[in-house]
């Protein structure tokens, strides 16, 4: 029998069956399922090869650390009274001693349980991976459009015809979802791409603008400046649904495209060239990533570009739209059901004096109306010995976050680590306690993917030794933590769909977004859906944005440089880029074997100018040193970035290197430009660094 | 007699084909080739008219009832002649003998695409049956011209 | 019935060694130089080798006598790589007579140069 599962990989959301067989499991695709987002069931390298997260190393039993990095294993029971009492302990002192992680890797229910448990226990220490992510999305959509998600549907890119990707390396992040481009241009549509490397998703564009890491509101306000100067932008649209435009007009009156070109590298007639295609279509959609967000400018770099989108009125109709494409299957699920450490499920203020009162009511308990820490503000904590305790749910810091040492030093400093994860991670290395969790194949539950399509996803796969499900090791806790109340008051839920169902209840979103729904509908629900007979909303802002007044906030942004900037010491501008063949830190795609031999290890991509002058060979090893790290990598000389600029895989633990300055609002760092310098190495000496990284437990 | 089509325009070097020939195969008889600014898959094109049958000393090599050319593994040899007479490379010896892409049989007797179209991501591959194929195009782009015109008649 | 061989007319392709079950035939391949050779003592007659041969530089006689026999081939370098190949030169020129190709390559250099010819027809 097929078993319908959601691919644990990307925020695509592809479907996909997985079979019981004599010996084993075998995949199958899911080509007989209509409107799901993987037309034809065709899937990308990673969920190829999902049937490897079957390895043997996966956790088995929960684990107590003697000493760092040695456990031994208990049972349950013991797992679980010691968390609840060490959690106890250290709230009874102050609740903000306690920082708690969700994952953006595993289901809406326990998602919403591990921000319920830290609330109940009184802090909104709470956030997880989108922080480093698309949180400048969340902060910056919010700002203009009232809301922070993918205002449309993977239909709508087909539909486009100007398709803008902004610092979004689409073919090697979202394949699957790259196939709605290939379509798009097959009727005729026009594809930019803003990138400061040619990547594989350049290959397809008609205008390709080549810019320096770190100036991308430059480049929306010089845009701008020339849809305004034509008077290209829809003069209806801004007049009727939007405030702010004069302020805009004298803002980006300044961005000349000569200047621009000055700030970002890109040619001015590229600009204009740009600028008029982009405004004169007739349906166009922008999609980003961290190229766009993961920036101390990312709040801005995201309100810059819906504003461009904004006053040329592609937005609110089919074919049209600001689309983030979220990274993982469920951040999308972790950031509705309020796994932030400023809203509760349903984006609701936790400042918001009347929704902090419905919560109070529906838990049975006391809430704060204080807003808590991010991660990498946690991070920062930490070290400052502020925090006592960390519950981390599927999630690796130690390699994911940005000046990544910083984020080792801090796990260290805790008096309390909990990970709950399904394999031994880096992070969970240094943890008191480890919680063997069941992988998403292995267990059942709803998860929400970059449209805002809730799917079901079932369970195929038998765990492995004691792994149990996130809800249940997470409602374990709250109830040893005394959190015995009936209903919503409590922990006690018989099953996943339970906690659907208490999520329905409080979540506006989700309202009518039922299981019974999901299992019926293998194609999911686009939120929001208010009731059980709405059909969902695949498209946002028809009518109306979600501001107060309805209106789009039009953002005046001036362009500031990265947090750091090259000069004689540090003389280039190191960027991080993916594989299409990794997922992140390596935990789940490092196994597979099938992926591993394919994409092998991280390149260090240099412009043969910058080969030259710093004595850099094609596949010889480069020394990569920032004011935060050391790195090794051997290099491949190309023409695909800018002299000046390298760029480096992230999946091995570059972010040994990169910078944690934060963006004021949406506390993302800097990933994306720091400064660096290069110098060859031999093969002897490379060895040498990335023995002693490891023996630190930084990189993999 | 259908066959994949390789359309290199659409190719974005995922090698999810590879992947899933190798996952239910072993190893993978397709392989994606990455150049400058573009990227081709390639496998077994099995020719309608192979040079690879034609070369075979012990009639190994057969054509089945789909028209994919398949090695019977009994007659096979593995004497290398028909890696001689292969102008894609296919051929490889494998053991004792030659092994290459075999257009997933069992799927096809289920009526299901071979592996790798299934899965490709962005349609650069695709099972076709060529003379179908080349009548859609004519026709699609027969209908773009006709379109045009029609824009600008007078009183449309 | 024996095989007897025609090694002149031999291109050193290797089908009769691959064919032949008894091991009456081997072949040894050592700095680019190929050695075939027959015994006969190992041979059972059943001349599987003139079947597959595509040179028909193997024929078959009854109550043929002989003793064993051997020859030695240059291997080939590919046109375009440069390294060493398991095909002979004699085989390569015999090819080129039967118009499988004009250009000798490995097979790896022939996956690369077929998949750049299919990639170029984009432009």
């Amino acid at each position: 029998m097929k078993v319908p599962v959601v691919c644990p990989y990307c925020g695509v959301g592809c479907r996909l069956y997985i079979e019981r067989t004599p010996n084993g499991y075998r995949l199958d695709y899911a080509d007989d399922v209509p409107g799901i987002p993987n037309e034809n069931g065709s899937l990308c390298p990673k969920g190829n090869a999902v049937l490897d997260l079957l390895s043997k190393d996966r956790l088995r039993k929960p684990l107590k650390a003697k000493e760092e990095g040695k456990f031994v294993e208990v049972s349950w029971g013991e797992a679980i009274r010691e968390v609840a009492e060490k959690l106890r302990e250290i709230a009874r002192d102050d609740p903000n001693g306690l920082m708690f992680f969700g994952s953006a890797k595993t289901y809406n229910e326990p998602n919403y349980l591990v921000q319920k448990l830290a609330r109940m226990l009184g802090t909104n220490n709470i956030d997880h991976c989108a922080r480093l992510c698309h949180s400048s999305t969340v902060a910056g959509l919010k700002a203009v459009f009232g809301a922070g998600a993918m205002t449309n549907t993977y239909r709508d890119i087909e539909r486009a015809d100007v398709i803008m990707i902004w610092g979004h390396n689409y073919a090697e992040t979202h394949p699957v979802g790259f196939r709605y481009v290939i379509k798009a241009k097959e009727r005729g549509a026009k594809v930019i791409v803003v990138d400061p490397r040619y990547t594989r998703t350049a290959w397809f564009s008609d205008i390709f603008l080549q810019l320096y890491p770190g100036t991308d509101v430059a480049l929306a306000n010089g845009l701008m400046n020339v849809i305004i100067k034509h008077g290209l932008y829809d003069k209806e649209f801004v007049e009727r649904r939007t405030v702010g435009f004069q302020e805009l007009k004298k803002t980006v009156e300044k961005y000349t495209p000569k200047r621009v070109e000055e700030i970002t590298g890109v040619p001015a007639e590229l600009i204009e060239e740009a600028a008029v295609t982009f405004a004169k279509a007739e349906n166009a959609v922008v999609t980003w990533a961290m190229g766009l967000t993961q920036s101390v400018h990312g709040y801005d770099n995201v309100r810059a570009v819906a504003t461009l989108i904004a006053i040329t009125g592609h937005i609110g109709k089919p074919g049209n739209g600001a689309s983030p494409m979220r990274g993982q299957n469920n951040v999308q699920g972790a950031c509705d059901l309020g796994v932030l450490p400023n809203v509760f499920p349903g984006y609701q203020a936790v400042t918001d004096e009347e929704k902090r009162r419905f919560f109070e009511g529906f838990w049975g308990t006391e809430l704060s109306g204080e807003v808590g820490l991010t991660t990498v503000e946690a991070t920062h904590e930490a070290l400052k010995g502020k925090l006592k305790a960390y519950y981390i749910v599927g999630e690796n810091p130690v390699i994911s976050e940005a000046n990544s040492r910083n984020a080792v030093k801090a796990l260290r400093r805790l008096e309390f680590l909990v990970v709950q994860d399904i394999f031994p991670t880096e992070t969970a290395r240094l943890a008191d306690i480890v919680l063997p969790a069941t992988s998403m194949l292995e267990n059942e539950g709803s998860l929400t993917n970059t449209e805002r399509r809730v799917q079901w996803s079932f369970k195929a796969i038998e765990p492995p030794g004691e792994a149990r499900p996130d809800w249940w090791i997470v409602s374990e806790i709250g109830k040893a933590l005394g959190f015995t109340g009936s209903g919503a008051k409590g922990f006690n839920y018989r099953s996943a769909e339970d906690v659907l169902r208490e999520i329905n209840a409080c979540t506006p979103q989700y309202r009518g977004i039922t299981p019974e729904r999901l299992k019926a509908n293998l194609a999911g629900i686009h939120w929001p859906c208010p009731s059980e007979d709405h059909p969902g909303t695949p498209l946002l802002y028809t009518e109306r944005f979600l501001t107060p007044d309805g209106r789009a906030h039009l953002a005046s942004v001036e362009h500031r440089p990265p947090a750091e900037t090259p000069d004689d010491e540090y003389p280039l501008i190191l960027t991080t880029t993916r594989y299409v063949g990794h997922f992140h830190t390596l935990t789940m795609t490092g196994r597979s074997e099938l992926l591993r031999k394919r994409w092998r290890e991280p390149f260090l991509e240099v412009h043969p100018s910058d080969a030259r002058r710093f004595g850099l060979e094609d596949n010889g090893w480069a020394l990569i040193e920032t004011r935060r790290g050391r790195y090794v990598a051997r290099v491949k000389v190309t023409k695909a970035v800018k002299p000046g600029v390298v760029a480096i895989p992230w999946h091995w633990g570059a972010n040994i290197l990169t910078n944690d300055a934060l963006d004021p609002v949406s506390k993302i760092p800097d990933t994306k430009a720091c400064a660096c310098r290069v110098k060859p190495v031999g093969e002897t000496e490379a060895e040498r660094v990335l023995e002693e990284l490891r023996a630190e437990g930084v990189v993999a | 007699m259908s066959g994949i089509l390789i359309d290199p325009r659409k190719c974005i070097a995922c090698r999810a084909c590879e992947v899933a020939c190798e996952r239910e195969h072993g190893r993978s008889f397709i392989t994606v080739f990455e150049f400058e600014s573009s990227a081709v898959p390639l496998n077994c094109r099995h020719c309608e008219k192979a040079p690879c049958i034609e070369a075979c000393p012990t009639r190994a090599l057969f054509r089945d009832k789909d028209g994919a050319v398949m090695v019977d593994v009994k007659k096979c040899i593995g004497c290398d002649m028909c890696l001689l007479a292969c102008p894609f490379g296919i051929p490889e010896i494998a053991g004792r003998v030659m092994v290459k892409c075999d257009l997933c049989p069992e799927r096809r007797a289920k009526g299901k695409l071979p592996l790798c179209v299934q899965t490709c991501p962005t349609g650069a591959l695709s099972y076709v049956e060529p003379n179908e194929f080349s009548a859609k195009r004519r026709k699609a782009y027969a209908e773009r011209l006709a379109l045009r015109r029609s824009e600008n008649a007078p009183g449309l | 019935m024996r095989p007897v061989f025609d090694w002149e007319k031999c291109i050193g392709c290797l089908a009769c060694v691959r064919a032949c079950k008894t091991g009456a035939l081997s072949y040894s391949d050592e700095n680019g130089v190929r050695r075939i050779a027959f015994e006969p003592r190992l041979c059972d007659g059943d001349l599987l080798c003139v079947d597959v041969c595509p040179v028909n530089a193997v024929k078959g006689f009854p109550n043929h006598e002989s003793g064993e026999s051997s020859a030695t081939f240059e291997l080939a370098r590919c046109e375009r790589c440069g390294r060493l190949t398991s095909f002979t030169v004699k085989e390569v020129e015999w090819a080129k007579g039967e118009d499988l190709f004009t250009v000798f390559l490995c097979s790896a250099c022939r996956r690369v140069e077929s998949a750049k010819k299919i990639g170029e027809g984009l432009e």
